[in-house]
């Protein structure tokens, strides 16, 4: 790949008997929203952690613009952190929170103000620098984290969980927001809403039991496992189980009354080859088709490629 | 090998501007406030207590030539001919300044576990350290901590110091001024090591609790217990000498305490941070 901002290599880091990471390595393009995608316990904050710098891994690397993570940080660079618990000083409005924090990125006296404020108008708060962080809305609070973490510019953001808790319209909010600031800064986003990913994310890492599964450019992900929705009649459990024995090659799930979801890898077949299996297997038992749908979704390509 | 000089002026900028955060929420803390308040007039009650007993003490010791040699033998016939060299001094210095740096002492753990307690743990149980950390590490932040209240404190007692020699200028006409330059520097000097090891003591404890309540608790039953200590490990309080400089800071009194001090104090100091270092936030 060129031009890497972030360049992940063989990262192993345990707690005790347990492995977080397992040679973890990736890359992430510069100017993208990347998504960092895997189950619970599979190492992204681990990860998270350790491309911020309060954790050290055991064996591999971390390099930032081609240098390595620490002296990247010690020249002064900043890596945007926005945590899942965004735990505001309560006592304190948001203009002085940032202007702390401002401060202890390096800004001095006015200009951590007028940084605090840069970074509020960004993210379409700068009406609320004078308001405690209780009066703010929980899409706001998500913001105020965000422009925490755009503080001094940094070259890369690490998004944990920023959709997490929101209600939809919060969620539009908050991904048109992080659209709109790709121009600015790259960002590592992870989160478990892949549908939500799919539609502001144009790369993505697949990690599991901590180690990469796939990575790449969007595109290329979603066309490696795809799905067929078939709205049928008179499908029941017994005929999905022998279904099941039937192809073993896909992935079969009854998802509700007379609805069947059919996943398949996209290198090994097609649509139109699929269902010239399919489909008269299902006519010689009398079931009815009503609705044939073809689609791809990140959920379904996270699900095949992880199992 | 990591570049000595950009450490240092962060870690010193960091810590700079987390300390004056803290002295801001210091002084605006309710709580604080009015432990100030009181701890200054309670102050004010033993200034004005001590003054008149300086001036009839030094009175006494004027008119009657064979005061000293009585206290002399009285410290002999306790085993303590080594801390005559005290009464050397006392009758060199004004009583005020071993009084009350005596009543300091005593004080100070109280006033210090009021204020400070919770220096560590409210902001952990909020949460909020682990979006500080984001921005800067534990050990600045642990540092300006220490910095933040140990300056609070050491300003107070500078205040009270030079105002006790105020009130002493003003009510005796014996002493002169010039007689109190050494005495004042070398109270404040002895109260470095002491608000240092009360401060880590405190922090330490902060580090090590979760609730204000149970740090409060702690930092009381841990002074008790340097109480008993003092009161039991020797023939006499006096006997644990170490801290005997803290009270008389002068002759071989002086280094010793310093350095016995600080070493306690340092000693706390590595284990509250070795404990917040691994402590969830």
């Amino acid at each position: 790949m060129t031009d890497a901002l972030l360049k992940i290599e063989g990262l192993t880091r345990s707690f005790g008997a347990v492995r977080a990471l397992n040679g973890l390595s990736f890359e992430v393009p510069r100017g993208v929203v990347c998504g960092f995608v895997g189950a619970n316990g599979a190492g992204k904050t681990t990860t998270f952690s350790i491309i911020g710098g309060f954790l050290k891994p055991q064996k591999g690397s971390v390099l930032l613009d081609g240098v390595a993570l620490r002296e990247y940080l010690q020249s002064g660079e900043q890596v945007g952190i926005l945590p899942q618990d965004m735990l505001f000083f309560e006592n304190r409005t948001v203009g002085s929170q940032l202007t702390l924090f401002a401060k202890l990125a390096g800004f001095t006296g006015s200009h951590a103000q007028r940084e605090a404020r840069h970074v509020l108008a960004a993210v379409g708060l700068e009406e609320k620098y004078r308001a405690k962080p209780h009066e703010l809305s929980r899409g706001m609070r998500v913001r105020l984290g965000i422009a925490q973490a755009l503080i001094g510019d940094p070259a890369l953001v690490l998004l944990d969980e920023p959709l997490a808790g929101l209600d939809p319209r919060m969620k539009k909010g908050i991904k048109e927001l992080i659209v709109s600031l790709k121009d600015r800064t790259t960002f590592l986003v992870s989160s478990h809403e892949l549908a939500e990913l799919e539609e502001i994310c144009d790369y993505f890492c697949i990690i599991n039991e901590g180690a990469l599964v796939r990575q790449g450019a969007a595109s290329e992900i979603l066309e490696t496992a795809s799905c067929i929705v078939y709205k049928l009649v008179a499908f029941d459990g017994r005929l999905l189980d022998e279904l099941k024995r039937a192809f073993p090659q896909y992935e079969l799930y009854h998802a509700a009354e007379g609805v069947l979801e059919l996943t398949y890898r996209s290198d090994s077949g097609s649509v139109a080859s699929v269902n010239e299996e399919v489909l008269p297997w299902l006519l010689d038992r009398k079931v009815s088709i009503l609705e044939v749908t073809a689609r791809q979704t990140l959920e379904k390509v996270y699900l095949s490629i992880t199992d | 090998m990591p570049k000595l000089a950009p450490i240092f002026t962060t870690w010193l900028r960091h810590t700079w501007i987390l300390l004056l955060e803290e002295i801001r929420d210091l002084l605006l803390r309710p709580r604080a406030l009015i432990s100030i308040a009181l701890y200054l007039a309670s102050l004010s009650l033993a200034a004005y207590g001590l003054i008149h007993f300086d001036t009839a003490v030094g009175d006494v010791l004027q008119k009657h030539d064979n005061s000293g040699r009585a206290l002399r033998e009285i410290l002999q016939r306790l085993h303590l001919q080594d801390y005559t060299i005290v009464l050397d001094h006392i009758e060199e210095w004004p009583l005020l300044f071993p009084l009350f740096q005596f009543y300091m002492i005593f004080w100070l753990p109280t006033f210090v576990a009021l204020v400070s307690c919770d220096m560590i743990n409210t902001d952990r149980s909020r949460g909020t350290l682990r979006f500080l950390f984001l921005k800067t590490t534990r050990w600045r932040y642990y540092c300006s901590k220490f910095l933040a209240h140990f300056l609070l404190y050491f300003v107070l007692h500078a205040v009270s110091l030079a105002l006790l020699a105020g009130g002493l200028l003003m009510t005796s006409e014996q002493v002169v001024s010039v007689e109190l330059v050494k005495p004042f520097l070398l109270c404040l000097l002895m109260f470095v090591p002491y608000a240092v090891f009360v401060v880590s003591v405190t922090e330490f404890v902060s580090a090590l609790t979760r609730g204000t309540l149970s740090s409060l608790l702690l930092v009381h039953l841990f002074w008790f217990l340097v109480l008993l200590l003092m009161i039991f490990w020797g023939d006499f309080p006096l006997r644990f000498s170490h801290f005997v400089g803290i009270i008389f800071p002068f002759g071989d009194f002086l280094w010793v305490s310093i350095l016995h001090t600080m070493g306690w104090a340092l000693a706390f100091m590595a284990l509250g941070y070795a404990l917040f270092r691994r402590s969830e936030i």
